[in-house]
């Protein structure tokens, strides 16, 4: 047949199915021949026939077995060695099963991949090889893959780990998680995510549907590694959203893109942070009941996600701020934001979920955990803040126009500070020993020097930026290094140095680009500064004796000293350098003073007749150095704001005084040095480690770590019931907690009320005395040791600290700095009485028979009678920064801390032979703090290291 | 797994009316799978199998797999038309495998259903021989072939067809006729010969 002969044939057809049965023999008789004829009538025959024919759509055909094949395995069936039991849920990645696996008497679970992979060859063998890298991780808190294999009719399977329990999806569907649950979810996430990474799997897919939680408590992450075989990971990249960007799908595949990250979103290339991402958003979701980027739909979700902004975080009233932190942080956009490594995060976590454990809002530095010089999100958002509104500054707009406007601007705003340097800045770390100590950037910006402990001798090195090569300036001695300065004209180095057996500074200068260090001048207690023509040079000279700080100003050649200004009675200058201003007709300095609490700021002296001026309003509790970027009209300095924050760099405008930040971290920055330019600071990082160990009998071969992260100790002591109490930054101040070495646990016992440290319990136990600020100015408390309550204040001047119960618990002593000399009084346990022992002493501790006081005076350690008089015997034990000495159980002796290259141990002083002898045998490490328990038995320390490098921050306007 | 998503799928159809076979490939076996989803979720949750409502399960497998707003078809007919042709390539496949499977026997078939339960008209049709009857058809008419993929394959109604094809209602009914009385007799031949 022809398409032309059918068309007449169905042309007829059609017409004559209109027609009754005996119209239509007659019809076709009229109008066709016979063949045609046939074909319209056989035609006719099967149309009376078709009523049904294909009248239900095609697919009902095999509908009946396409269900039967979604059905494919039941109950008895047996896919390799494995019976099927039962089917667990359809979809998926294919079908899933519970089997049990007859030879060993379990049930597993069983997945059998979609039918339309196996076609793929090349995928199905690439999966396989991924499945076997993830059936090669064994952990606790990773779903166990037993077997890989393929059914008799081709189809791959998985035989995995039966998990008892649910999916953290159905229980977050159920229940929200509290702070302190969802952070034990997460550790043991993070646990198994850090076994994986190490083994180079990457998740891909961390979400609450892949974590199961069993009923014992345990955490498994399901399906490692097998989520970039999903068609979604692999199109759901920016190009294809991109072009769904314009739809809006509500309720529909919302799925896992509420988990992926920035990169992973952008189909670029994800290494372990995308999990620490992905972890991020479960952490929200766990505690909130919602993703962070829950969205109407998906592709809102996609712009959250993509866009810079800031993360739109819906905290539920009770998520403590550290718990918003960790999320924030992992959640950072750039992943060079995020927690670094996986096991990073799972510290913090664990950190803070021993914290919330005990009680919310207990916080150290857990955040301080990592390290490196990062730019988090917020971080960079604070930058863009602060450098948007320069850019709207009045001078600037106006200086944008022509001469006319630009001589109004200098009329009209002749005071105007410049814009904020040092807004926008990248930060390289130029060593990466952490064992710098000090260090100065040269004039031209072509060198750094910077001194390193070695072996606990210092060596001083400079190195060339351009060519990145170090040499050894000066060679390991046990000289201290105190500051470090280059010349005007680059030719020398002027180092300032504390030569061992003395507390006093000396200034040399060594000949670049080497030489031997000549001595050139005494009574030099800093850094020294420069004028702008190098002819001139100011610093600080401490005198002990008189306990007088004075600025002075010298010749080069160190001739000549000329005394500018001075502070006395408790009021100092920084010993840690002064700046010259560009003319060379002032000198700016910090000056503190006790004025309810210690203060600093900033203090210009006119160099030719030491008139001074306050620069600025601005207070900080300390400012160490001071830089001066002469073209920008800016000073640089180190400060902190308060005791327990770390130093930061300020910029502070000239001579307006207006403050901004430069760096926002939680590292210290130590120094300052700027070059000529004013383009470049270098400074120092450091960073405290320490954990807290316990050594029963003092024995370092039985030590054991109880706490790995309560930041910077300040005061340690055991009660009599065996537990420790400390001071630690906990929100943002330091607070006093009660720790259990036994279980972990630790009770904050001081809260909202200013800093608190250095506790001592009474000998009953049921009183702490410590020093707190809470009422602005520095002074001795009492509060109950078990709670915290009832705090009652003993002294009411200022300056007071160190406080420790008298042996019958009727009394306390401490020491006062806010004198000219320091002091060391008693006081009685009502307040009452207070009565000074002795002068120039600090950190007394009683003997054990009430009779007398150890502390350190003058350099050294001193016994006095509790009454009071001269010392009845002096020790020649260093006072180092933190050295506070104990007596022994029997008062024969004092224990004291020794620090011998670069390693602290506890050593005894034998008060009867005058003999010593080492305790304890550790081989690293730093002791910032010990005590010895009320019985001796036990020795609690802390030990770590002080992390330090040399950074160089570049101005980026 | 996740499902496929819309427009993967949207963009592998679009491929493959552009002529690009590999996409077929890729293409079916995703739209196998969902349309396997689909049965089996209707038959959770609409027990009797006889209310099984294969014309929206056709409707829902290809509204959760294709975007049809996301992809520029020439229009939304030729989109149809290219679903119809998909459809009658799987489920044609998937008659055959199953004849195969029937024949061959394997320990994998299974009969999950009540046989007691009333089979749809329809079940009868051998598929992969309408398709090669569809074929000699399309050569003879090329739009009855269309309205037949349509109607049949992809489970459109009679407006709806008509619509894609861009002809009366009446003409549909016409050429759905004819062509159903002209595939019944060639798939009669066989067995009258």
């Amino acid at each position: 047949m022809t398409p032309e002969r059918w068309r007449q044939v169905k042309d007829l057809f059609a017409s004559v199915v209109e027609l009754t049965p005996s119209q239509r023999a007659a019809f076709l008789a009229q109008n066709c021949d016979d063949e045609l004829r046939g074909e319209v009538e056989a035609l006719i025959a099967a149309d009376d026939l078709s009523h049904s024919f294909m009248e239900t759509p095609a697919v009902a055909a095999v509908a009946k077995s396409l269900v039967s094949e979604s059905l494919e395995l039941s109950a008895g069936q047996f896919i390799g060695p494995y019976e099927i039991v039962k089917a667990l849920r359809g979809g998926g990645m294919g079908e899933v099963y519970l089997a049990r696996d007859p030879r060993l008497e379990r049930f597993i679970v069983l997945k059998l991949l979609p039918a339309y992979f196996a076609k793929d060859e090349q995928f199905v063998r690439r999966f396989a090889q991924e499945a076997r890298t993830a059936s090669a991780l064994n952990h606790p808190n990773i779903c166990v893959i037993y077997e890989i294999g393929k059914t008799t009719d081709g189809r791959d399977f998985i035989a995995m780990e039966h998990i008892a329990g649910r999916t953290l999806r159905e229980h977050i569907a159920q229940q929200l998680l509290l702070p302190a649950e969802a952070l034990r979810v997460a550790a043991q996430i993070a646990d198994a995510l850090t076994a994986a990474h190490a083994t180079g799997v990457v998740h891909r897919d961390i979400k609450p549907e892949n974590v199961m939680l069993r009923a014992d408590g345990y955490v498994k992450v399901l399906d490692f590694g097998l989520a970039k075989f999903q068609p979604r990971s692999e199109h759901e990249s920016i190009n294809e959203a991109r072009t769904v960007l314009h739809l809006t799908e509500p309720g529909t595949a919302m799925g896992t893109v509420q988990y992926m990250s920035p990169e992973q979103l952008c189909g670029r290339s994800v290494d372990g942070r995308t999990d620490i991402w992905s972890l991020g958003v479960v952490l929200h979701e766990m505690v909130t009941g919602r993703t962070p980027f829950a969205a109407a739909n998906k592709n809102e979700s996609i712009a959250l996600i993509l866009d810079g902004g800031p993360i739109p975080f819906a905290w539920h009233v009770g998520v403590p701020p550290e718990f918003q932190q960790i999320v924030a942080r992992a959640m950072s956009k750039p992943k060079e934001a995020r927690y670094q490594t996986i096991a990073e995060l799972a510290a913090d976590l664990k950190q803070l979920q021993g914290l919330l454990g005990v009680k919310s809002g207990m916080v150290t530095e857990i955040l301080s955990s990592s390290q490196g010089v990062r730019v988090d999100s917020d971080q960079a958002t604070r930058l863009q803040r602060l450098t948007s509104p320069v850019r709207k500054h009045p001078i600037v707009l106006v200086s944008a126009l022509a001469g006319l406007a630009i001589i109004l601007a200098v009329l009209f705003f002749p005071r105007a500070s410049s814009s904020p340097p040092f807004q926008a800045v990248s930060t390289a770390q130029l060593t990466n020993s952490g064992r710098a100590v000090s260090a100065a950037i040269s004039p031209d910006g072509k060198f750094v020097a910077h001194a390193i402990v070695e072996k606990g001798l210092q060596v001083l090195l400079l190195t060339g930026l351009a060519t990145n090569t170090t040499s050894i300036l000066v060679p390991a001695s046990e000289a201290e290094y105190l500051g470090i300065t280059f010349s005007p004209d680059g030719n020398y180095l002027y180092v300032t140095r504390r030569n061992p057996g003395s507390d006093a500074g000396i200034l040399y200068r060594v000949a670049l680009p080497g030489g031997a260090p000549v001595k050139l001048k005494d009574g030099v207690d800093g850094p020294i500064a420069f004028s702008p023509q190098g002819e001139r040079f100011s610093f600080v000279r401490f005198t002990r004796a008189s306990g007088e700080y004075a600025l002075m100003v010298s010749r080069a050649d160190g001739s000549e000293d000329r005394t500018l200004a001075t502070r006395n009675n408790g009021q100092r200058f920084s010993l840690y350098g002064s700046a010259w201003s560009p003319d060379g007709e002032k000198i700016v300095c910090a000056a503190g003073r006790w004025d309810k609490g210690y203060h600093m700021n900033l203090v210009e002296v006119r160099v030719a007749d030491g008139q001074e001026r306050t620069l600025g309003t601005r207070q900080w509790f300390s400012i160490l150095q001071v830089g001066w970027l002469a073209e920008k009209g800016w000073l640089i300095i180190s400060a902190r704001e308060q005791w327990t924050s770390p130093y930061q760099l300020w910029g502070v405008s000239y001579p307006q005084g207006e403050v901004v930040r430069v760096s926002n971290d939680t590292f210290e920055h130590e120094s300052v040095s700027v070059a000529r330019d004013g383009k470049v600071i270098v400074s120092t990082q450091k960073q405290h480690v320490g954990r807290l160990w316990i050594a029963p009998d003092g024995d370092d071969r039985q030590a054991k770590m109880v706490a790995s992260n309560v930041g910077r100790i300040y005061g340690l002591n055991w009660t009599r019931a065996g537990k420790l109490v400390f001071s630690s930054m906990a929100g943002n101040n330091l607070n006093i907690s009660r720790f259990d070495p036994e279980s972990g646990e630790q009770i904050q016992l001081t809260v909202n009320a200013g800093d608190n440290y250095n506790p001592a319990p009474s000998p009953d136990g049921e009183h702490i005395v410590f020093a707190s600020n809470r009422t602005g100015s520095l002074n001795i408390w009492r509060m109950n040791a078990f709670d915290g309550s009832e705090p009652r204040q003993l002294t009411f001047s200022d300056g007071n600290s160190y406080p420790v119960y008298s042996k019958d618990g009727e009394w306390v002593a401490y020491d006062n700095q806010s004198a000219p000399t320091t002091t060391i009084w008693k006081v009685a346990i009502d307040g009452s009485a207070p009565l000074k022992i002795i002068d120039n002493g600090r950190m007394p501790v009683v003997s054990p028979d009430n009779q007398f006081i150890a502390c350190r005076y003058r350099g050294e350690i001193a016994i006095v009678l509790v009454q009071g008089g001269e010392p009845v015997k002096r020790l020649p034990i260093p006072v180092m920064d933190w050295q506070q000495v104990q007596w022994t159980a029997d008062g024969r002796a004092l224990t004291y801390i020794t620090t011998i290259d670069g390693t602290s141990n506890i050593w005894r002083y034998d008060l009867v032979t005058d003999s010593t002898k080492q305790l304890t045998a550790f081989s690293a490490d730093n002791i910032f703090a010990y005590a010895w328990s009320t019985d001796y038995k036990q020795l609690a320390c802390q030990r770590g290291t002080d992390v330090t490098d040399v950074i160089m921050i570049r101005d980026q306007p | 797994m996740a499902d496929p998503t819309p427009h993967v799928v949207t963009q592998l159809l679009h491929d493959w009316s552009q002529g690009d076979e590999t996409a077929l490939e890729k293409l079916i076996p995703i739209v196998y799978d969902e349309l396997r989803r689909q049965a089996a979720n209707y038959m959770r949750r609409e027990r009797p199998w006889q209310s099984l409502q294969t014309t929206a399960l056709v409707h829902e497998a290809y509204l959760r797999l294709v975007d049809q707003r996301a992809v520029e078809w020439q229009n939304r007919n030729h989109f149809f038309a290219i679903s119809a042709s998909l459809m009658r390539r799987i489920l044609v496949d998937h008659a055959r495998q199953h004849q195969a499977v029937k024949r061959g026997g394997t320990d994998l078939k299974l009969l999950a259903l009540d046989d007691a339960e009333p089979t749809p008209v329809g079940d009868d049709i051998d598929l992969a021989a309408l398709d090669q009857a569809l074929e000699r058809l399309a050569l003879l008419d090329e739009q009855q072939s269309r309205v037949v993929e349509l109607r049949f394959f992809s489970g459109l109604s009679v407006e709806e067809t008509a619509e894609v094809l861009n002809v009366s209602t009446r003409t549909v009914k016409r050429e759905w006729r004819a062509a159903k009385a002209w595939l019944l007799r060639e798939l009669s031949r066989g067995e009258l010969a």
